[in-house]
This record gives C-alpha cells, sequence and structure tokens, in this order.
C-alpha cells in the first residue's frame, strides 16, 4: 500500500507542476482536470472515499466548466 | 517599487516563509498516524448511538450538522454572489435566453459529442442520485452526488446547446429550487428544535442500521443540501453558458 500511495503522490507532484509550467489556460485547463483525476486516486489510496468524490466533481466537472466558459468569453465576448 | 526592490523582498519574504514552514513540518506527527481522540471515538460510538456504518456522514449532519449548515449557506451565498456579478453588465437579466454568439454552427457539434453527451446525461444522474440519497450508507452524500448529478447541465450544454439547457433548466425554475433546499435545512433544524429541545437534535426513529430508511434525520437533512446543491450548480452552469453568448448584434444569430 505505501508503494501505491508513494506512486499516486509523485504523480500529484509532476502533474500540479506541468499545469503550472504550461502557461496557455486553454491546455492548463485539461491539465487542471487530470490533476483533479490524479488528486482523486490519491484520497481513494488514503482511504478518504468521501472527500475523493467531492474532488472528482469540483475539479473535472464544475472548475473546468467555469473556466472554458470564461475563457470563451474573453475571446468572443464584448469585452474582447 | 524597483524590480531590483523587489527581488530582494520576495527573497527575504521567501525565506521567512520557508523557515515557518520548515519548523512546522518538522513537529508534524508521522505520515498516516493520528493523534487525536476524537476520530476514534466518533468511530466507536456513531454506529451505536446512530446505528450509521458511515461515521463521516453522522459528524457532518448530526454531530456537526449545524456547521453544515453553515457550509451549505457558503454555497448559497457564492452563487448568489456570483450571479449578482455575472449578471450586473448584462443587458438583458430576466427572461428570454440571451442571443447567440454565433460561435458555432450546427454542423460544429459532431453526432459523436452527442450521443457520448447525452449518454453521459443519464450514466450522471443516476451515479448522482445514487450517492447523494446513500449518504448514511456508502461514501457520499449530498455535497457530492449533488455536484456529480449537476453534471447533466453541462452535459446538457457541451451535446445539444445553450437553448435546450435554457429550455430544461431555466434559473427562473433552478433558483427557487435552490433556495427551497436551502430553507430545508434550517426548517429541520425548527422543527427538531421544537420537537425534541435543542437545534438540529437528530429525534426521528433511527430504525435499523444498514437500511435506507435508518439513521433518523440525517437522511432528511441530506436530501436538503442534495437539492440545494444540485440547483445551486446549475444555476452557476446556467449563469457561466450565458457569459458564452455575450452581446453580438442581432443579424449576427446563428442557431446552435
Amino acid at each position: 500500500m505505501a508503494v501505491v500511495q508513494g506512486v499516486a503522490l509523485v504523480l500529484v507532484a509532476v502533474v500540479a507542476t506541468v499545469a503550472v509550467l504550461v502557461r496557455d489556460p486553454k491546455r492548463q485547463i485539461f491539465l487542471y482536470m487530470i490533476y483533479g483525476l490524479v488528486m482523486t486516486i490519491v484520497l481513494v489510496v488514503l482511504q478518504a472515499p468521501d472527500v475523493a468524490l467531492s474532488e472528482l466533481a469540483v475539479g473535472s466537472v464544475a472548475i473546468p466548466f467555469a473556466v472554458l466558459a470564461t475563457l470563451v468569453r474573453m475571446e468572443h465576448g464584448k469585452g474582447k | 517599487m524597483s524590480p531590483r526592490a523587489r527581488g530582494v523582498l520576495a527573497a527575504i519574504s521567501g525565506l521567512a516563509l520557508l523557515l515557518v514552514v520548515l519548523a512546522g513540518f518538522a513537529k508534524l506527527p508521522d505520515f498516516g498516524v493520528y493523534l487525536g481522540p476524537y476520530g476514534t471515538l466518533v468511530d466507536e460510538l456513531a454506529p451505536i448511538q446512530r446505528k450509521i456504518p458511515n461515521a463521516i456522514t453522522a459528524v457532518n449532519f448530526d454531530y456537526r450538522g449545524l456547521d453544515t449548515m453553515g457550509e451549505e449557506f457558503i454555497l448559497f451565498a457564492a452563487v448568489a454572489g456570483l450571479t449578482l456579478v455575472l449578471r450586473k453588465d448584462r443587458r438583458d437579466t430576466t427572461d428570454a435566453p440571451l442571443p447567440s454568439a454565433g460561435l458555432r454552427g450546427r454542423a460544429d457539434r459532431s453526432d459523436a459529442i452527442r450521443a457520448f453527451g447525452l449518454a453521459g446525461i443519464a450514466v450522471t444522474i443516476a451515479f448522482g442520485v445514487y450517492v447523494a440519497i446513500h449518504p448514511h450508507l456508502t461514501p457520499g452524500g449530498g455535497f457530492q452526488g449533488g455536484t456529480i448529478t449537476s453534471g447533466f447541465a453541462a452535459l446538457i450544454f457541451l451535446a445539444l446547446g445553450y437553448r435546450p439547457l435554457k429550455r430544461y433548466a431555466p434559473h427562473q425554475r433552478t433558483e427557487p429550487i435552490e433556495a427551497i433546499g436551502a430553507a430545508g435545512y434550517v426548517l429541520v433544524g425548527v422543527a427538531t428544535l421544537a420537537a425534541a429541545g435543542a437545534f438540529l437534535a437528530n429525534c426521528l426513529p433511527l430504525g435499523a442500521s444498514g437500511e435506507f430508511f435508518s439513521t433518523g434525520t440525517i437522511p432528511v437533512i441530506n436530501l436538503c443540501v442534495a437539492v440545494e446543491v444540485v440547483a445551486g450548480f446549475v444555476v452557476v452552469f446556467g449563469e457561466f453558458a450565458d457569459e458564452t453568448r455575450f452581446e453580438v448584434d442581432d443579424e449576427a444569430e446563428v442557431e446552435p
């Protein structure tokens, strides 16, 4: 179990770092969704399924939707 | 402030922060070690006192039910605040859907996206509702299940477009539902105050452990949270969908 936890935690560190280093918001949001998924795996591995479900829904649906809509507005909307 | 001064300031504050963080880490308990007595006590007592297998839900909706009420109203206030900010500079704030921004035509949404999107709506609602109504038996509950369920609105927007989203989930409908969910939590609290003399006291019959109808007021409160969260997130999705449509000349309108 310790190995799985270690792998999952390293994966979070890698994906989080990549998400920060990629500067294009359109690419960044997809990395953020992957980050949410990896974070969900960490929480499952650490036996916190309640928190994992929250992270899954908020991290891979709610936040990306809001960010993508905002990006559309910034590129095509009135405030262009 | 000159770039040089900024650099010096950043270095000093960074160093100070590093020292605080290192000092904090040095005193942390070892990975996976739990020190406090409270969690262990709840683990032992919740299944006996409340006949509930999921102790986390017992804390959220019973022992610390008041805290969860506060959290529910944080979400409520956040949704209201977001709605206020986003609607502030829109021409049309009420009934009619906003004009299309003409971003994408009918052809841009492939059959595959529509087919998988529609299938996804069914799966999302089934799984979300399942998670939402079994907080006392399995992991999850009103917040998690509600958030997952609300994904159906995002999927309608992606698979079918803006107008179907506004047709199936107009804010005139979702906003009152959200308010009913939020109010329901408080009303349960007031009712238990009247019946048992304490706000959110668990005074309903507890039933048998593992049964769907068991653990007293917990599923009732959870249902209020689920309703509030689903409707709240659908309001949010609707508002952000409105943002993608903002402000174009009427002649440029394109049907999605």
